[in-house]
């Protein structure tokens, strides 16, 4: 509704998982925040990072490097 | 200045009256209404501060009140809310963590719930923070991005000072005022929808 710009958001198996990846960015300073999944991906009920498309790469490396897997990622505008 | 009479005008009467001086006046200047009983000055009173203005009323005897309504002390930013879909209603964030069990979910919760109030289409007029919870408005907290959004779509943010004292926290908060307990409950009292996630 307000102010939206294009982000990358990440969805995750378990909140266990959003919540490990959330102090894994924070560790790496990278730019992210924990947000509850957008209506418009899932009508579930997680968690999923957020953060401006420019950190998506560093991301993803950091998830991959701690072996997490079953994540998603969207590109919306959010 | 208008001066209006509503001695043994029956509601809404005054309440109307001083809504067409409103008019009459541009929303500028200043209203001095005498009313004969306690609930026309709290009617009054609820529409200054829906519109905020500055209200101030005096009890003269049991049966005259006399009300003034400073129309110019106006908070532009404020009429801004009513575009903005504000309701009535108060959320409290009365801890640092939303709901009972692990610690580290409950503050994830209640930054995820502050959050989301971003995104919300209608937003509560006031948000009060307070024993752990004015921890969300210090240095440090990590919903101060959303709680400032917030501010900027016309929300009162207000912490507990009390609260910041205890804590030792910066006598400032990072965002929105400090009130005392007496605001705050009135505030309560006031809002006939407070939310306690």
């Amino acid at each position: 509704m307000k102010n939206q710009e294009l982000k990358t958001i990440i969805t995750f198996e378990t909140t266990q998982q959003a919540m490990e990846v959330e102090d894994l960015v924070k560790e790496n300073n990278i730019k992210a925040r924990l947000i509850p999944v957008p209506s418009n991906i899932s009508a579930g009920c997680g968690l999923a990072l957020c953060s401006s498309i420019s950190e998506q790469e560093k991301i993803e490396l950091l998830i991959k490097k701690n072996e997490i897997s079953g994540i998603k990622i969207y590109n919306i505008f959010y | 200045m208008i001066k209006i009479n509503a001695i043994g005008d029956v509601c809404p009467i005054p309440v109307i009256k001083v809504k067409n001086a409103m008019k009459e006046l541009n929303n500028k200047g200043i209203i001095e209404i005498t009313v004969d009983n306690e609930i026309a000055v709290q009617n009054l009173s609820k529409m200054a501060n829906q519109k905020n203005f500055q209200i101030i009323s005096e009890k003269i005897n049991d049966k005259e009140y006399k009300v003034t309504i400073n129309l110019s002390k106006e908070d532009v930013k404020c009429e801004l809310i009513q575009d903005n879909n504000i309701n009535n209603s108060v959320v409290v964030i009365s801890s640092d963590k939303m709901g009972d069990g692990d610690e580290k979910l409950g503050k994830t919760l209640l930054k995820s719930f502050i959050f989301s109030l971003t995104k919300c289409d209608v937003l509560p007029s006031t948000i009060i923070f307070y024993n752990s919870g004015a921890f969300l408005t210090s240095t440090n907290s990590e919903s101060l991005e959303d709680l400032k959004t917030l501010e900027n779509l016309g929300v009162e943010i207000t912490t507990c000072g009390t609260c910041i004292n205890y804590y030792n926290l910066p006598e400032k908060p990072e965002v929105g005022s400090v009130s005392n307990m007496y605001f705050i409950a009135e505030k309560l009292l006031n809002s006939s929808n407070v939310i306690k996630p």
